[in-house]
């Protein structure tokens, strides 16, 4: 995506108090058009509030929200040219699924027979077309996740919302709809913005991601950016798994960090913006950790426990100072996996660590 | 795990098996003691001859219902007129009955929705609220409205001496005192039944509604009040009902221009001077209207949902 790609919302320093408890403070985000982009975050971190008062549900305290460069702030839900599918769908129980989906038509004032024609087309798009006279009561936790898709993109709002749609399905239906939203995202191009607490749904689905804690947005980027180059402990942690070694920083310059490492070693790798000399955390993931032998490897240690996941075993080494690290070791008939009690060595490329900012 | 429980069942309905009709009959025999012969009893009764100081002639007769429909003069000789004099009063009652139900409703889903959306301590404060002058027995309650809108009563003087009127307002006997009556002998009906159902309405639908552009009053009509409308139905089922029979507020508040069904129907039991077999045969006239208007609306209903 080029940068000339035009904004599709712009908040611009949002902030949010409920009395004395702030729930948004000084958001700024851009999200461009035509881009599946995640608030991603742990439960309470502010993530729903701000999908709210994009809506327009909820009203900032301070701050602005453009849509398309336009001021929507004053403007009831209403009058807003987005959609929302709601975390529990909120399906109108006395209409069937044809007319749920032509509510929204209605309202905008298209006729009967022109709403109902276009919703016989988004039902065709989430494949629910056998479906049209249905009550929603007489639907599984799914088909309803769909219609509640289809009513909100009937409109063809310039921006969908979605609120932790997925979260009431079971894993298996959850995989095979991740796939499917991702999809008519590409092919409606309609901006969505996809609110959700589990991270591996917002790996898979989205082109950027922003993670949010506490209020405050914590770090934006690309889904590989939020992955390899995380920011700070909370991202690193948040995101995927990851050992966190704690390192004194010595010497910082160019994006680099130098620090010594807990067996006394000394290491160069990459450093977040924003990071400082003396204590701090380097993060490293388990499947860029490799066991080598105990002599000239980095960290040493003995293997405490083994965990046997299929295509891959998780290795748990306790360092000599007493530190846990878990390394990812693929499971495949010539590579040696230690036993429990082994002494070995643990190796990490440069680029495959990073300092943190606390 | 899943077989035992599934064996245990097996047992459990074993060991009520064959007790069905048994086990029913507590509901029969209150069905019957408290339904069938009181209203069986009355059906009966209206079929009698009536004894002149009240009681009934263990005779059949179908002169209550003839007393009910026809004028036949006074020695009863004349050839059968239409009786308006009874027709009048059930139109009145009815009349009178539907605008409290209206009243109510208007005042009374306002109400319920303020409750209703309140945070749970503050909802029990205000139903305690709303039931707590029911403690006190109708009669009394009924009474007191007397005495407060008599024309020399704390309402008027208010009035008074506000200035906003310059002589009394003459509201004792009318038909908005009865309408006042009603209208407060029957409100918590309406309130309660409405609660019940707004407090189970999910506020997402309305949030929903706002999200695909409805504006609040196209919310209210499209998408609140379709599914709120079992509560409505039972509250103005609930209020008309016992509207359309009471007697304690045309009889207060109304005076004798003002009577309704309800007075009729008592005064024919009253004392020596009342008619057995007629009250019967009005209170049956009275039900089966009732079950007329019940029944095209189970039927409507039926109908509705068939249509989904």
């Amino acid at each position: 995506m080029t940068s000339e790609t035009p904004i599709a919302v712009d908040i611009q320093a949002a902030t949010k108090k409920y009395g004395s408890f702030t729930a948004l403070r000084d958001v700024s985000l851009r999200i461009r058009d035509n881009e599946f982009f995640t608030l991603l975050g742990p439960s309470g971190c502010g993530k729903t509030t701000l999908l709210r008062t994009i809506a327009g549900f909820e009203t900032l305290t301070q701050g602005a929200i453009k849509l398309f460069g336009e001021d929507i702030a004053d403007l009831p839900p209403n009058k807003r040219p987005v959609n929302t599918v709601f975390q529990q769908y909120a399906l109108f129980p006395h209409m069937d699924v044809t007319r749920n989906v032509m509510f929204g038509l209605q309202m905008l004032g298209q006729g009967e027979a022109e709403a109902r024609k276009r919703a016989g087309e988004v039902l065709e798009l989430v494949q629910l077309s056998a479906f049209a006279d249905r009550l929603p009561s007489q639907m599984s936790g799914g088909q309803q996740q769909r219609v509640a898709l289809a009513r909100a993109l009937a409109p063809n709002p310039k921006v969908l919302l979605l609120d932790e749609p997925l979260s009431a399905l079971d894993l298996k239906l959850r995989q095979a709809v991740r796939l499917e939203l991702q999809q008519i995202q590409q092919e409606t191009g309609i901006t969505f913005i996809f609110v959700t607490h589990d991270q591996e749904e917002a790996l898979t689905m989205s082109d950027r991601i922003a993670v949010i804690a506490g209020g405050q947005v914590q770090q934006v980027g690309s889904t590989r950016d939020i992955y390899e180059e995380p920011n700070n402990k909370f991202v690193a942690d948040f995101i995927g798994e990851t050992n966190l070694l704690d390192v004194t920083v010595t010497g910082l310059g160019a994006g680099q960090a130098t620090c010594i490492l807990p067996g006394g070693g000394s290491f160069t790798c990459p450093a977040a913006d924003g990071s400082h000399e003396g204590a701090g955390h380097l993060s490293v993931r388990p499947e860029r950790m490799a066991i080598v032998p105990v002599d000239g490897a980095e960290l040493s240690g003995v293997v405490t426990r083994r965990i046997y996941l299929g295509t891959d075993m998780h290795v748990e080494v306790t360092l000599d100072d007493s530190e846990v690290m878990t390394v990812r070791v693929q499971n495949s008939a010539d590579t040696h996996i230690p036993e429990r009690g082994d002494r070995v060595g643990l190796g990490m490329e440069a680029a495959a660590a990073r300092l943190l900012v606390d | 795990m899943a077989g035992g429980g599934i064996s245990s069942g097996g047992q459990g309905s074993d060991m009520y098996e064959g007790l069905g009709a048994r086990l029913i009959l507590p509901a029969w025999a209150i069905i019957g003691f408290f339904l069938v012969l009181p209203v069986g009893l009355m059906l009966i009764y209206s079929f009698l001859t009536k004894e002149f100081r009240g009681g009934v002639i263990w005779e059949f007769s179908l002169a209550a219902y003839d007393q009910f429909f026809f004028d036949r003069g006074l020695f009863g000789d004349e050839p059968p007129k239409i009786e308006w004099t009874y027709i009048n009063i059930f139109w009145r009652s009815i009349w009178q009955a539907a605008l409290a139900t209206v009243f109510c409703l208007f005042i009374g889903f306002p109400t319920a929705w303020f409750i209703a959306t309140r945070s749970g301590s503050n909802r029990q404060i205000w139903l305690f609220l709303i039931t707590i002058p029911y403690w006190v027995n109708l009669l009394i309650r009924t009474i007191s409205m007397k005495f407060l809108i008599r024309d020399n009563g704390p309402l008027n003087e208010f009035l008074l001496w506000t200035g906003l009127v310059d002589s009394p307002l003459h509201i004792i006997n009318t038909n908005f005192a009865v309408q006042l009556g009603l209208f407060y002998s029957y409100l918590p009906f309406m309130v309660l039944p409405i609660y019940a159902s707004v407090e189970r309405y999910n506020f997402a639908f309305s949030e929903a509604a706002a999200d695909l552009y409805a504006s609040k009053w196209v919310t209210l009509r499209l998408i609140i009040l379709p599914i709120v409308k079992p509560g409505i139905i039972a509250g103005c089922i609930l209020v008309f009902v016992p509207s359309l029979g009471a007697f304690l507020a045309p009889d207060l508040l109304g005076g004798a221009k003002n009577f309704m069904i309800g007075s009729l129907i008592e005064e024919q039991f009253k004392g020596n001077a009342g008619n057995w077999p007629f009250g019967a045969a009005i209170s049956m006239i009275l039900l089966s209207m009732v079950m007329v208007v019940l029944t095209l609306y189970a039927r409507a209903q039926s109908k509705e949902e068939a249509s989904r």
